[in-house]
């Protein structure tokens, strides 16, 4: 397993946002983890990347225990993510938020001395991770300038650029047109392909997580009630009792 | 005995300290706006108690009417100059506020504010108390506790009364506020007066003791902030508690090492403070 | 964003452009002002003042511009710098390139400790410490009052030396003080285009995103800190030299409000911009508080005006009017 919890847990007030919950991610898999509003998926992926920490359990990445590592650190061994609200640096231009994440990844982000040749390394590499997301042509715009799809594209490109050996997205399809979810699904697919990285989803969109997924968690009030291939998800009683009032009819 | 004469001027300055800080943490609650004018706001209170009483006026009056003027200044100031950003980073309402004090305590300068004013002592509030063995003056205990009813009412009020109940829904999250129909712009006008008027009354209270002049609210404005970072930025029993904890420090201080050393003692505390608790007494404060 | 001051920055090719002539313009500006103001000494003198607060605003600029973090009391380390250097003159040697490095290595320690507490903090929080910390040092001064003179001020500070020889000339002191500024200005654009300075522009922008790339922010943030609070300090140091004393007044927080003030005039993260803005200010406000006693009142009423209307500074509406101009012609010869 490339990533596990072993009975990862986060109370807010009284609210249980994470109970118990206990993951196991195989390598090279796409991953999705779906559920009801409020169920705790974004929850558990802050817990995982360190943005908060767990009251209780355990989080195993690549055969170390990261629990209550910092983002910074679990990004230098691997792991990094995409947010649900898109988040790249807008005033920047888009080779250079792709170039800063490839730096960040060299360590060389505190120097204030580089050659042009290694700069020139640093921004055809990102000019080459820019390609895989279809968005070579526009290496020259300002971030913030992109259209919303493109701008998703990006987030996952400066995810990439850290070379990571699983990377976490956080609805990557959210608030996107048809058009636009069936290019970043479609992205989703290529990049395990081509790059072998592990892939974690958090989606609503049931439909794309059944065609996209290898494995699916089902969450519902910060526990797991499921943990399946699609196929046997579909067919899961407790699912299909879960999602009965909820956003979807799958 | 000079602790215990000194533990009861902390509580004093401590409650003068709460009703001053308390506008700051509204005014923070409800608009996210850090106010560096506060303590122009405490100036011009004191001053315009000033001028009332050099005007004929009795203590009273002035002591009514300087806030009610400074809460109406606050609102046309919210009205005609912080409504203008209220949508841009945070960034730009402090540089905005700040601008603000400058220009406020410019104008105090040239209406007097270069020298040093005390405020008479009403009559009836003169002589001293004895409390045990300790002489308080009357005046002190006067202030306490004008400065602890009004922040009872003011509770009170945030607990019971419509605005309450929109101030706090605002203060616990703006954009439930808005959906709960709660028109922003008055309520925003309104807590910008209260806060301004608040700020003004102490100033007024305070004027026969810290004085009168044009940047006499920069030192209060100083303990404020301690205030309202010991209690956790936003928090309310945060501040009360804190009020006291800054009141009693500054005093206990001032009469063992001297203003400025007791100053610089609060400061490494709070420092100190925020690398294990960087949320406040309560660890309520905000950290957004 | 784009229209608010925590995003004056652009790496549009119009604002290089404007930066590059800037640049040019105020290095020749600049460099002529001895030959102009030969017959006018004060001239000078007002000058090498203008000098002095440029290079603060560049010290500001380098945190406020770089990491997004906004400091209220920028003047404790310009007149930490004073008191220090001026001190360091007085009791061991008047020699300024053994004062001058002191007062940075002991800005850099001090910076640190306190920096460490303040990076930490949210926007909020670190902007109402670092008025505060500028109160605190103004504190120290009359808790030292011994040493500092208090009230009266640091006095009596020597005639500095450089190689032992004695510094006096205006024209030569203007050009020690021109040449720090010119220094100053192109580091901070090699910097700007480094790795780090590029990771220091994403904590500003993004400060979240920066961390889940592995920018180690808490760290980028304290390094901005103690450079912007250490070039401060080395202004404070060249003024208390240059004017023989040091006072209080260094370290009013109206003394932070000017620095900020130029920042936010030349538009801030722009570099050239705080330069020209605090140049521009230090001259208007000799020339208006010679005519008025209400400065105070101008000087703030401008301050909100600029914030409401101008948040890029005019730096910034430059920039916009230059591209627009740039566009306009670039449309006619199509």
């Amino acid at each position: 397993m490339i990533l596990e919890t072993s009975n990862i847990t986060k109370h807010f007030g009284g609210l249980k946002a994470v109970s118990g919950v206990n993951l196991k991610i195989a390598p090279g898999a796409i991953h999705s983890i779906i559920g009801p509003n409020g169920a705790g998926k974004t929850t558990l992926f802050n817990l995982i990347t360190g943005a908060i920490p767990p009251a209780a359990g355990h989080v195993v990445f690549d055969g170390n225990d990261v629990t209550g590592w910092s983002p910074e650190r679990l990004a230098k061994v691997g792991l990094a993510r995409t947010f649900q609200r898109t988040s790249i640096f807008k005033n920047l231009s888009v080779v250079e938020n792709v170039a800063l994440a490839i730096r960040s990844r060299e360590g060389v982000s505190r120097s204030i001395w580089q050659s042009t040749a290694s700069e020139q390394a640093i921004v055809s590499e990102a000019m080459d991770v820019l390609g895989k997301v279809g968005l070579r042509g526009r290496d020259k715009d300002k971030a913030g300038a992109l259209a919303h799809g493109y701008q998703r594209a990006l987030d996952i490109a400066i995810g990439l650029a850290l070379k990571p050996k699983l990377i976490l997205m956080d609805e990557p399809l959210a608030g996107m047109s048809r058009g636009d979810r069936e290019t970043i699904a479609a992205l989703i697919t290529e990049l395990r392909a081509s790059l072998g990285v592990t892939i974690v989803v958090v989606e609503h969109d049931v439909a794309m997580v059944m065609r996209l997924s290898d494995r699916i968690t089902v969450m519902q009030h910060g526990e797991v009630i499921a943990d399946a291939p699609p196929a046997e998800i579909r067919d899961n009683e407790a699912v299909r009792k879960a999602y009965l009032h909820g956003s979807f009819a799958a | 005995m000079l602790a215990a004469s000194l533990a009861l001027n902390g509580l004093v300055m401590g409650s003068v300290l709460l009703l001053f800080s308390l506008g700051l943490t509204l005014i923070y609650g409800v608009g996210r706006i850090v106010n560096f004018a506060h303590g122009a706001f405490f100036s011009l209170g004191a001053m315009a108690g000033i001028w009332l009483a050099n005007s004929g006026l009795p203590f009273w009056a002035a002591l009514l009417i300087a806030p009610i003027g400074v809460g109406l200044l606050g609102v046309l100031l919210d009205w005609a100059v912080f409504a203008r950003i209220r949508d841009r980073p945070m960034v730009d309402s402090l540089l905005l506020t700040f601008g603000l004090a400058l220009l406020i305590t410019g104008v105090l300068y040239e209406l007097g504010g270069r020298n040093v004013q005390i405020l008479a002592i009403p009559s009836a509030l003169q002589g001293v108390v004895d409390i045990g063995a300790i002489k308080l003056p009357m005046y002190r205990v006067f202030l306490s506790l004008l400065a602890i009813l009004l922040t009872i009412a003011l509770l009170l009020f945030l607990k019971n009364s419509d605005w309450g109940l929109r101030v706090r829904a605002a203060n616990d999250d703006p954009e439930m506020g808005a959906c709960l129909g709660i028109d922003r712009e008055n309520l925003m006008h309104s807590v910008v007066g209260v806060s301004a008027a608040l700020a003004a009354v102490s100033g007024v209270v305070g004027a026969p003791i810290f004085t009168a002049y044009a940047a006499v609210g920069d030192k209060i404005l100083i303990l404020a902030f301690m205030t309202v970072i010991l209690g956790g930025l936003g928090s309310l029993r945060g501040a009360i508690v804190a009020a006291y904890v800054v009141g009693l420090i500054t005093v206990f201080g001032e009469g063992y090492f001297g203003g400025q050393l007791a100053l610089m003692l609060l400061f490494v505390l709070v420092m100190a403070m925020l690398i294990n608790w960087p949320r406040g007494f309560f660890g309520e404060g905000r950290t957004e | 964003m784009s229209d608010s001051l925590a995003a004056s920055a652009t790496l549009s090719r119009d604002m290089v452009r404007t930066t590059t002539y800037a640049l040019v313009v105020v290095a020749a500006l600049g460099a002529s002002v001895p030959l102009w103001t030969g017959s006018m000494p004060f001239l000078l003198i007002l000058a090498s003042q203008a000098v002095i607060a440029a290079i603060v605003a560049l010290s500001l600029d380098l945190l406020m511009g770089s990491t997004g973090l906004l400091s209220f009391g920028h003047a404790a380390w310009y007149g930490f710098g004073a008191y220090l250097t001026g001190l360091a003159a007085k009791l061991l040697t008047p020699e300024m390139l053994i004062v001058l490095p002191l007062t940075l290595v002991a800005t850099i320690v001090l910076a640190t400790i306190i920096g460490f507490v303040l990076v930490r903090q949210i926007g909020k929080t670190f902007a109402i410490l670092t008025l505060a910390l500028g109160q605190i040092m103004f504190a120290l001064v009359f808790v030292m009052s011994g040493v500092t003179g208090g009230e009266d001020g640091l006095q009596g500070i020597p005639v500095p030396k450089a190689f032992g020889i004695p510094v006096v000339r205006p024209d030569v002191w203007y050009w020690i003080l021109y040449g720090v500024l010119l220094a100053a200005i192109l580091a901070s654009f090699h910097i700007r285009r480094s790795p780090l300075g590029k990771a220091w522009l994403a904590i500003r922008e993004n400060t979240e995103r920066a961390r889940f790339i592995g920018l180690d922010t808490g760290s980028l943030k304290l390094l901005s800190y103690v450079v912007s609070a250490t070039l401060a300090a080395l202004a404070g140091g060249l003024f208390a030299l240059f004017n023989g004393a040091a006072s209080s007044d260094l370290l009013n927080w109206f003394e932070s409000g000017k620095v900020l003030m130029y920042v936010v005039l030349g538009g801030v993260g722009t570099i050239i911009g705080p330069v020209i803005g605090a140049a521009v200010f230090t001259i208007t406000e000799h020339y208006v508080s010679s005519i008025t006693n209400s400065w105070l009142i101008y000087f703030g009423g401008f301050f909100v005006l600029i914030v409401i209307v101008a948040p890029g500074g005019l730096f910034g509406a430059l920039s916009s009017l230059w591209s627009r101009f740039g566009a306009s012609r670039r449309g006619a010869a199509s």
